[in-house]
């Protein structure tokens, strides 16, 4: 293996490393940005739904005497 | 010798910025273009994330509006049908109705979100859109689009952030189709 062999070789090595520290630079980017799971809550957890829930409470214990 | 040496040396150093140079070219290259796609993710990312604060937003505006719609409720429900009211179930909710579709249409809005996530994390992941990702962009921004009017009907007053949601939900959507790769992927 001459000297413009191994260059070659240590070109195209550098550039992989170049290209999978870019690709782990873009991910971090991506993954950096808050998601939706972040935001709103799981499931039927919403605040208008449990205030729903809770104002039917007091409707069946006002209007339906407790029943 | 120290010229022949200095000669071969000198041709060594000469392939070799040759052959750094066709390799940075295509580095580069190989770079700009998942530039781009990794820009529509992002910008994907940013719109699903906005939406989700937009609902989020509404969310905590119906939930505020929601005691006193109920005490009125309750007070128009008695009034009919002094308690005990055998069939109160069914008149309250009539009364309630704005505000039960609010409620189910923010779920469907969120669920909307979250399904447009997956397909997100699976185009970050694999390279590919899974299969169905126009469908899901397109409810994305339908169910927030109905959202405004269901939550018009309560009379609320309607955040400004969820105005620009649908909008923004929209251009999130031709992004990734212009820069998604054509083959998809089943989830």
């Amino acid at each position: 293996m001459n000297a413009a062999e191994i260059v070659s070789i240590g070109a195209q090595l550098l550039a992989v490393v170049a290209r999978i520290v870019i690709d782990a630079i873009e991910a971090r980017d991506v993954s950096a940005l808050r998601r939706v799971g972040d935001v709103l809550p799981a499931g039927h957890a919403l605040r208008s739904r449990l205030a729903l829930l809770a104002e039917e409470e007091r409707a069946r214990r006002d209007l339906g005497g407790g029943t | 010798m120290m010229s022949r040496l200095s000669d071969t040396a000198l041709r060594w150093l000469a392939g070799a910025l040759v052959v750094l140079a066709i390799c940075f070219a295509l580095a580069i290259l190989a770079t700009l273009s998942g530039c781009s796609e990794h820009r529509a993710q992002v910008a994907v990312q940013s719109a699903l994330t906005a939406g989700a604060e937009a609902l989020s937003s509404a969310d905590r505006v119906v939930a505020h509006g929601i005691p006193e719609a109920a005490d009125a409720a309750r007070a128009t429900v008695a009034a009919e049908c002094p308690a005990p009211c055998a069939d109160w179930s069914p008149r309250y909710r009539e009364a309630m109705s704005p505000w039960y579709d609010a409620t189910r249409g923010l779920e469907v809005a969120a669920e909307a979100l979250r399904l447009a996530q997956e397909g997100l994390d699976i185009w970050v992941d694999t390279g590919a859109l899974p299969g169905g990702w126009s469908a899901l962009c397109v409810d994305v921004g339908e169910a927030l689009a109905s959202l405004l009017e269901l939550l018009g009907a309560c009379g609320v007053d309607v955040p400004e952030i969820l105005h620009r949601a649908p909008p923004i939900a929209e251009a999130a959507c031709r992004v990734a189709g212009q820069y998604a790769q054509s083959a998809e992927v089943t989830p």
